[in-house]
């Protein structure tokens, strides 16, 4: 099986190769049936990768343990379901993973401009492949997962303890779809630019893709820091680390991205910008998948250092020279339409957006990188700590939030003072209020006076937004007051998913930015009979009870619970070891409430009977989550196929394309 | 060529200039005083011992392994331990909860202060596994 795996893998690297070298000589020769020869290729490679996927799968489901991979990351007594996930739990196989999904990826796009885009499609896929072809040589040459050890081992060393969680199965897939996504837009950015096709058709080809990588990106960062709260056991989900910041920074771009390609689409402004900003956000892929993979930056994330990090650093590099000499070819053509002419614009807005965004990414990766760029210095490099960035991105993501609420109460173009005036009334009217309810409650930290108001009016201007369209359709349609809601978002999917995943940003800038303000902790060693107070609660140690499984010891600590003196039932934090791996996990006492969460960690159990305990009290976490969904289903909605959309595919002038975009407002 | 601009025109452009300018420079602003109260040097046991006295009271991030059967836990929640750079030993006292892959041998990454009586004041502490997706012992 192993060997069918490589076989397929090896074959697949030399046709990736093929099919990108194919694709440009077929377009820029027009020649029909070596296009056709690509494309088979490119069905090809898809069809091995995932010969070599299923290959892999079926070692580690089987357990043969004469693969150093499988042996590796994997055991006998491993639940099927995280063996499977050892697809994407190590180098190697991650690295397939990547592949197949970008040959996947590569296919789809073959499928979907079957009948358009036909000037751009074979640039775009010239260019997805001689990337698929890098990263099938590195699985090829240097990282290979069928690799055999010199005799079968009896069991497998298994999975780090830590990694045994469910998080594993959709935390890594969903990053990585959100990274390779990415790929798309950027392929077609290239193809525009390689073809001298620079209008809008590769805005239009990249549009469904830029927000289905983005969707997955927001998701897996938030997947991750929901498995890092509810496993890892420090009480946060969110350090700063490197490997964190990777994820964050293309979702930073990328959202700068989704909102300038509407202003070309409609004004034919920020042609530059846009090729620049997507060429940033796939560039900021490889640096997260080096980061996470290739151990460059010192992280507590350090997975395994080695060559691999440092050749994709050497690919992203590659990318982007080769990226910004075609932009400075093509730099004559990519001259605006039309220039900003007012400052109280959408488009106005959306530049301002895409500045902070881009600072804001420019702050984050500076401190992300700071240690290895000062790495030569005498006496050690320099490193931030997290006040840093919560001191940088704090009042940056502040002044993007305000941003997104001015967005609906302005139009393209130029509003009038007595519209704006009108369409502001409501939402400025709200801050304040907000404010002085919070100073009554006896809130009086700045930041907190200054950023919740400044969510609650850029809330009630979203929300005014669906309450002007309801009303409107109530009146203009006859619709009843149920329906009118969703034929209004369905009637202009792309402009209501928009205000719907602003509404998500803002339960999830709610959630964190009360955890960060007001999180509150305590920790002490506690006799039997001893209580912790934190917060308005206190925790009052019973005993301990052990049980054991086929594979764990748990020890865990009855705690008996008061809130503001009122019995509140118990909480159990427990210590797991892994027999084993002879290695312990904690298991966080979670109780987990709209308003705040209890958030218990058992920290060392004494010989004496004594235990170290550690309690959190984190106002609104869950509201993260919650936000994450919302945005997620808005993100949805906008992704889904909009009539509007369907009409601009079909053969329109320019001119009318451009009235159809601006009604889509 | 680029059309002269109408005088209204160069002072809408001039505006956006502007307003952009102040943007770039609020977020330099915030970049530099962030970098300045929030940077510390990351070193090695041997950089720090070759700093002399003069990194007392600095605010320091240091990688180094945990010496195996130098970690106490104190009654008063305070962990004590000595770290090594497989040359150096330094005594560390650590006041807060650790993590589960705290143990002898680990590597850590400290943030804190030394003291002039020779004792590293962390004020946190981070495990490093070092290869969190291989199997640790």
């Amino acid at each position: 099986m192993a060997d069918i795996g490589y076989v397929a893998l090896s074959i697949a690297f030399v046709l990736a190769a093929y099919a990108a070298v194919a694709a440009l000589i077929a377009v820029r020769s027009g020649q029909g049936d070596l296009w056709l020869s690509a494309r088979n290729a490119v069905w090809a490679a898809l069809a091995l990768t995932s010969v070599a996927s299923a290959a892999l799968l079926y070692s580690l489901a089987t357990r043969d343990f004469s693969l150093r991979y499988v042996a590796e990351y994997t055991s006998r007594d491993l639940s099927m379901p995280l063996t499977l996930s050892a697809w994407w739990a190590g180098q190697a196989g991650s690295l397939l993973f990547w592949s197949w999904l970008l040959a996947v990826f590569a296919g789809v796009v073959l499928i979907q401009n079957r009948r358009q885009n036909r000037e751009l499609t074979p640039y775009a896929v010239a260019v997805i492949m001689a990337i698929l072809a890098f990263f099938l040589g590195i699985v090829v040459f240097s990282a290979n997962p069928f690799e055999k050890l010199p005799s079968t081992l009896a069991d497998g060393l298994g999975l780090s303890p830590l990694l045994q969680n469910r998080g594993m199965l959709y935390h890594p897939p969903t990053l990585y779809l959100g990274y390779v996504g990415f790929v798309v837009p950027y392929a077609y950015a290239m193809a525009a630019l390689m073809s001298g096709r620079v209008g809008n058709e590769w805005l239009r080809a990249s549009r469904r893709w830029t927000l289905f990588a983005w969707l997955f990106l927001g998701a897996g960062n938030l997947l991750g820091a929901q498995w890092a709260y509810t496993v890892l056991g420090w009480g946060g989900f969110w350090g700063w680390d490197p490997v964190e910041n990777a994820g964050l920074l293309p979702w930073l771009t990328g959202t700068a991205f989704l909102h300038s390609m509407m202003v070309q689409q409609r004004w034919g402004m920020f042609k530059v910008w846009n090729v620049a900003l997507i060429t940033a956000t796939f560039s900021l892929c490889l640096f997260g998948t080096a980061v996470t993979r290739g151990g460059i930056l010192s992280s507590v994330h350090a997975f395994s250092a080695g060559p691999l990090g440092w050749a994709l650093i050497g690919l992203m590099t590659a990318l982007l020279l080769a990226s910004l000499a075609l932009l400075w070819k093509r730099l004559p053509e990519l001259r605006s339409e039309h220039e900003l002419d007012s400052l109280i614009s959408r488009e106005s807005n959306f530049n301002f957006n895409n500045l902070i965004l881009v600072a804001a990414t420019v702050a984050i990766l500076w401190g992300t990188v700071l240690p290895r760029v000062t790495d030569a210095l005498p006496g050690g490099s320099i490193t931030v700590d997290a006040s840093f960035y919560n001191r940088v991105a704090g009042p940056l993501f502040l002044a993007i939030i305000v941003l997104m609420g001015l967005c609906p109460l302005i139009g393209w173009r130029r509003v009038s003072r007595e519209r704006l005036a009108r369409n502001a009334l409501l939402p400025v009217a709200v801050a304040p209020i907000v404010a002085a309810l919070l100073f009554w409650q006896g809130v009086r930290s700045p930041p907190a006076l200054l950023a919740f108001p400044a969510m609650a009016f850029v809330a009630a201007a979203s929300l005014q937004e669906f309450y002007r369209g309801v009303r409107a359709r109530v009146r203009g349609h006859g619709d009843g007051l149920l329906w009118a809601l969703p034929r209004l978002v369905w009637s202009n999917k792309p402009r209501y998913g928009g205000q719907v995943v602003h509404l998500g940003i803002i339960l999830v800038a709610m959630g964190v930015a009360s955890y960060f303000m007001y999180s509150t902790s305590a920790g002490g060693v506690l006799a039997p009979g001893e209580s912790l107070a934190v917060g308005r609660y206190e925790l009052t140690f019973g005993g301990l009870e052990q049980r054991s499984t086929e594979t764990r010891d748990i020890v865990a600590a009855n705690l008996t619970v008061t809130r503001d003196g009122e019995p509140d039932g118990a909480i159990a934090p427990e210590e797991v070891l892994f027999r084993a791996q002879r290695s312990v996990t904690a298991g966080v006492g979670l109780r987990s409430g709209l308003r705040e969460d209890l958030y218990v960690v058992l920290d060392s159990v004494g010989e004496d009977g004594r235990v170290g305990i550690r309690a959190f009290v984190n106002p609104m976490v869950n509201w993260i989550w919650i936000g994450g969904v919302v945005m997620l289903a808005g993100a949805a909605i906008a992704f889904w196929p909009d009539r509007r959309e369907r009409l601009l595919a079909v053969h329109l002038t320019e001119t009318e394309r451009r009235a159809l975009e601006v009604s889509r407002a | 060529m680029t059309p002269v601009p109408s005088r209204a025109a160069f002072f809408r452009r001039k505006r956006f200039i502007i307003a952009a300018l102040v943007v770039v420079a609020a977020a330099g602003a915030l970049i530099y005083i962030g970098v300045r109260g929030s940077s510390m040097y990351y070193m090695t046991l041997a950089e720090m011992r070759d700093r002399g006295d003069t990194v007392y009271g600095d605010k320091i991030r240091l990688g180094a392994t945990v010496v195996d059967g130098s970690i106490q836990a104190d009654a008063d929640g305070v962990t004590r331990f000595v770290v090594t750079d497989g040359a150096n030993e330094l005594p560390v006292s650590y006041a807060g909860g650790v993590p589960d892959a705290f143990k002898d041998g680990a590597d850590v990454v400290l943030q804190g202060r030394l003291t002039p009586s020779g004792n590293f004041e962390a004020s946190s502490l981070l495990t490093k596994c070092p290869s969190k997706y291989k199997p640790g012992g």
